[in-house]
């Protein structure tokens, strides 16, 4: 018997393996949503060639949260406090124009505690590839209901939420964001698409994952379970995406897709999968969430892009350069500055 | 025989070390032992490493215990990440489970001969009887009670009640793999008789619960009917008791966005005329700072139980320290005091819960209960609570009277005003963070200002009389002491005893009351004192610092203070009070020498 000789593992535009974009082992429950989205995580920054040291990942608390160590370990985590990520990564992208900003989250974490400062981030356009882990509970403190549980959804000892949900689609086509997706953590393929279609946009891209809590939120009765979710997932496109630096080699067909192409050239395609839907559209896409919802059905794929929308960087003028690499005789005027100074006190 | 016996067990996650525990503190409150069960988890939310602590005795119990009598390693990797939670002397007979493959005078415990090592099939045990390996922790309750006597009856009744949930064929399984474990037991005798003295309170009901209960409890005795908070660990569990008994007595409960609408909810409720609560661990603690200043100046009654664990921000989530005591008593801007309150053990979480009410409603202001992570999640067994001995408060209301050209902030001579609330006729005012007149009315008068600090902060001043927010035990006249509190305050009662017993003349001063320092009760206390020690689960010494701002300390005393998660030991403390008695000899001596 003869064994094939182990053919070298594949590797990316940097000559990198998958192999350097993983992280440490992860310590969430066995099967958690989580860790499916940090699989594709891994996948979608290594097919983009990201580069390991380039990158920020931000997060909040929560078992969500804990994701950024289990993948990129080449690359900056900041595992902040409950739900102020969002303030951190606007600090941090005001500092530095030439990181990719990649943020994650809980659906307690963005929803609830962390309201505030996730809807300035949107409104403020601030560069991040924001991953919202919805699963509808608090997992890390054992499974109360957040502000993304569904009206009728039960908890596993009986408890029924009657309270409305925020949509976090909705709320963030509402505030201007130009990149608004959701997916399932049971849809590798649709989810690796968004990732790095979201990886290629400028500004701020919501992308609400519906990623069940194995534990605590996963029994029939709830509506973020994974038969539930499977049952419901209603992709609205087949979605293509194809990288600045391959557009040239890759032939889009043409006729039967839409296509959005991002300022680096890169292009997303759609590919209508029943009625034709236009992610392009902002109030088409308000009035298809709002009908699905109704079917208690939720629509999966980007559903608003707007690929040109000014970012903070428009709003607040940086500087090209990282401020941490500024000369210091740049960010230290010296005495003549404050002499003028001075003399406008006179 | 025995009188008192402490076991720690680790193992992973699916090995139902905690459950054993459970039972085993079960069939002790069943026979009417004292004990206290304390759990300790690895950083995973579900599998990775879990252990537990229980102590069983035939007195009462003033803490967790020191070094093991008894260890049980279902696997040493885990075993050996709790570290010094799960000490093991020379005193501690060891089990293990054998098919680790590793020989007994091989275990992994480095500097310790333990009295007796067993290397036990565990697993084989449980799969030959009851035809599974989780079967392991029954195994492991049958050896316990072969070998240290807890009435086996009641450890496979407390086996039942957990199990009975799921099916009959189940208990009869694992009924089988105890006897096995108990077979075992009798098969491989222990060098020196361990078993435990029957208890003398045989077949009286004990309540078997944690900090979190009683004090969630404790909150619906003394009258309160609102609760806003936001889950933390380790203080969820308040919230969650009181959610699921308050609606019957017609309260309510909002699981807040966050810790600030959360305290905010209660300030409105208290505004409303309801006694009003929240509870939260620190991270919590530090958002809810304004609106604590809000309560303040606005005079509205309300408590804020504060659960540390190890801080700063996420810091140790689940395990216990005492540095919050800086935050409770000053994270606040602008001159204020407010009350702050601690515990020392599940049973006076209950009274010092009530207390913390009584203090707010009397005194119009926020009151700060302390707990901390290992009070709070402990399970003790504890006699039913005799209600009829507490004396409930409610708020000044104002008389028909006083609503004769009301004056919400009326100065008087304890400064403390009669309280409307919305819908009382004639008591209409503002509320406000502004200062404000006697009316309510805003103003930005120095002087009216000055006048009302004055009011909001000398109306504590009778809180500083209270003795009954103290303890004092041993010699009045001891010329050494001990100062703490929290469930630190466990661990010196047990050290006082201990030292008695090697002949040192000591005395422990516990306060219940921990801001406003109550400066005499001090004073009073250390005017014996020659050595002293204040003992404290925090890097800062933050205690002894907060006593020095206020007092002079006789310059015996010193500060022992380390940071959370790992215990402190009686014999520790014991320890430096020989060494501090030797310091008093020789300086003794050294006095004695002639002088030229
Ligand atoms: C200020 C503060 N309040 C509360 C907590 C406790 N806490 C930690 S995570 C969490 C909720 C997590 O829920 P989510 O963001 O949905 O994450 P999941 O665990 O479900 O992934 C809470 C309430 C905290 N860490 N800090
Ligand atoms: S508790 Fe739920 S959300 Fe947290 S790791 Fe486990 S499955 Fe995932
Ligand atoms: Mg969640």
């Amino acid at each position: 018997m003869t064994t094939a000789a182990p053919s070298a593992p594949a590797t990316n535009r940097l000559g990198l393996t998958k192999q350097d974009y993983v992280g440490s082992k992860s310590t969430l429950c066995p099967g958690c949503g989580h860790d499916a989205i940090t699989a594709q995580i891994i996948a979608a920054a290594w097919e983009m060639g990201l580069e390991g040291s380039k990158v920020t990942k931000l997060s909040g608390i929560g078992c969500s949260s804990k994701s950024p160590a289990y993948f990129l370990n080449q690359s900056w985590g900041f595992n902040s406090v409950h739900g102020r990520a969002a303030a951190i990564a606007t600090g941090t992208a005001l500092a530095n124009k030439t990181l990719k900003n990649i943020l994650v989250s809980g659906d307690g974490d963005s929803m609830s505690i962390g309201m505030g400062q996730l809807v300035h981030l949107i409104r403020r356009n601030v560069p991040v590839v924001y991953i919202l882990e919805d699963n509808g509970v608090y997992g890390l403190t054992k499974g109360q209901f957040s502000a993304t549980a569904d009206v009728g959804s039960t908890l596993k000892h009986g408890d029924v939420n009657e309270i409305p949900p925020i949509d976090p689609c909705s709320l963030a086509i509402e505030l201007g964001c130009g990149f608004v997706a959701r997916s399932f953590s049971g849809n590798p393929k649709q989810l690796n698409a968004i990732l790095k279609a979201a990886m290629a946009h400028t500004g701020c891209a919501i992308i609400d994952v519906i990623s069940p809590c194995v534990t605590f939120n996963n029994h029939d009765s709830s509506t973020k379970s994974y038969k539930n979710a499977k049952d419901h997932d209603y992709p609205v496109h087949d979605l293509g995406f194809v990288q600045y630096n391959e557009v040239e080699e890759v032939e889009i067909r043409a006729g039967d897709a839409r296509e959005v192409a991002f300022p680096d050239g890169s292009v997303v395609s759609f590919r209508a999968v029943k009625d034709d839907y236009d992610p392009t559209n902002k109030l088409a896409a308000m009035q298809a969430i709002h009908a699905s919802k109704a079917k208690q059905e939720f629509l999966t794929g980007i559903l608003y892009l707007d690929p040109q929308a000014p970012t903070i960087h428009h709003f607040c003028p940086t500087v090209d350069e990282p401020l941490a690499t500024l000369p210091q005789a740049r960010t230290q005027p010296g005495p003549e500055a404050l002499e003028r100074i001075m003399q406008g006190l006179m | 025989m025995r009188k008192d016996l402490v076991f720690g067990m680790a193992g992973s996650g699916g090995d139902g070390i905690v459950s054993a525990g459970e039972s085993l503190l079960q069939a002790a409150s069943m026979e009417g032992y004292h004990g206290v069960m304390t759990k300790s988890f690895g950083s995973q939310i579900r599998g990775g490493e879990s252990s537990c602590r229980v102590r069983i005795a035939t007195d009462p119990i003033l803490n967790p215990g020191g070094n093991l009598d008894v260890a049980v390693a279902l696997n040493w990797e885990d075993f050996l990440k709790f570290g010094a939670e799960l000490p093991v002397a020379g005193t501690t007979v060891v089990i293990y489970e054998a098919a680790t493959g590793i020989p007994e005078n091989q275990i992994p415990l480095v500097g310790v001969t333990p009295l007796q090592v067993f290397a036990v099939p565990i697993a084989q045990m449980a799969k030959d009887t009851a035809g599974t390996e989780r079967a392991k922790n029954t195994v492991v309750l049958g050896l316990i009670a072969g070998w240290f006597g807890i009435g086996a009856e009641a450890v496979m009744k407390g086996i039942s009640k957990r199990l009975l949930k799921k099916s009959q064929e189940l208990v009869d399984a694992n009924q089988k793999a105890f006897d096995a474990g108990m077979a075992f037991a009798k098969e491989h005798p222990l060098k020196a008789d361990m078993t435990i003295e029957v208890s003398k309170t045989k077949g009286a009901v004990k309540l078997m619960t944690d900090g979190n209960d009683m004090c969630a409890a404790a909150a619906i005795f003394a009258g309160c009917q609102f609760f806003g908070g936001y889950p933390i660990t380790p203080s969820t569990e308040v919230m969650q008791f009181f959610t699921d008994h308050v609606w019957k007595y017609g309260g309510s409960v909002l699981q807040a966005e966050d810790e600030i609408a959360g305290i905010g909810a209660a300030v409105g409720a208290s505004f409303a005329g309801k006694k009003a609560m929240t509870a939260t661990s620190g991270p919590g603690l530090s958002l809810k700072t304004e609106m604590m200043g809000l309560a303040s100046i606005a005079e509205l009654p309300l408590v804020i139980v504060d659960v540390q664990r190890g801080g700063p921000s996420t810091g140790l989530p689940t395990k216990t320290e005492q540095s919050d005591l800086f935050a409770a008593a000053f994270s606040a801007h602008g001159d204020v005091i407010r009350p702050v309150l601690a515990p020392t053990s599940v049973a006076d979480t209950f009274r010092t819960t009530v207390e913390a009410f009584n203090i707010a409603e009397q005194y119009q202001t926020p009151v700060i209960i302390l707990s901390d992570q290992e009070i709070s999640q402990r399970k003790e067994t504890l006699d039913p609570i005799d209600t009829s001995k507490f004396k409930l408060v409610d708020r000044l209301r104002p008389t028909p009277a006083d609503l004769q050209g009301y004056k919400r902030f009326k100065q008087t001579e304890n400064h403390i005003s009669p309280i409307s609330h919305p819908g009382m006729a004639g008591g209409a005012y503002l509320a406000a963070g502004i200062e404000h007149n006697e009316t309510g009315a805003p103003t930005n008068s120095g002087s009216v200002h000055q006048r009302m600090n004055d009011k909001r902060i000398k109306k504590l001043n009778p809180l500083k009389e209270r003795r009954d927010l103290f303890e004092v035990t041993g010699n009045p006249d001891a010329p050494l002491a001990l100062v703490a509190w929290g469930s630190i305050a466990g661990v010196c009662r047990e050290a006082l005893i201990m030292a008695k017993e090697q002949g040192l003349d000591v005395k422990l001063l516990v306060p219940y009351l921990l801001y406003p320092v109550a400066e005499q009760t001090y004073l009073d206390f250390f005017a014996s004192v020659q050595k002293g020690l204040i003992v404290e689960q925090n890097h800062l010494a933050q205690t002894f610092k907060v006593l020095r701002m206020h007092l002079d300390l006789p310059a015996g005393v010193k500060s022992l203070a380390r940071s959370g998660a790992n215990p402190f030991l009686p014999g520790e403390i014991v320890a430096a009070l020989q060494n501090l008695l030797a310091e008093l000899q020789r300086s003794h001596e050294g006095r004695l020498q002639p002088q030229e």
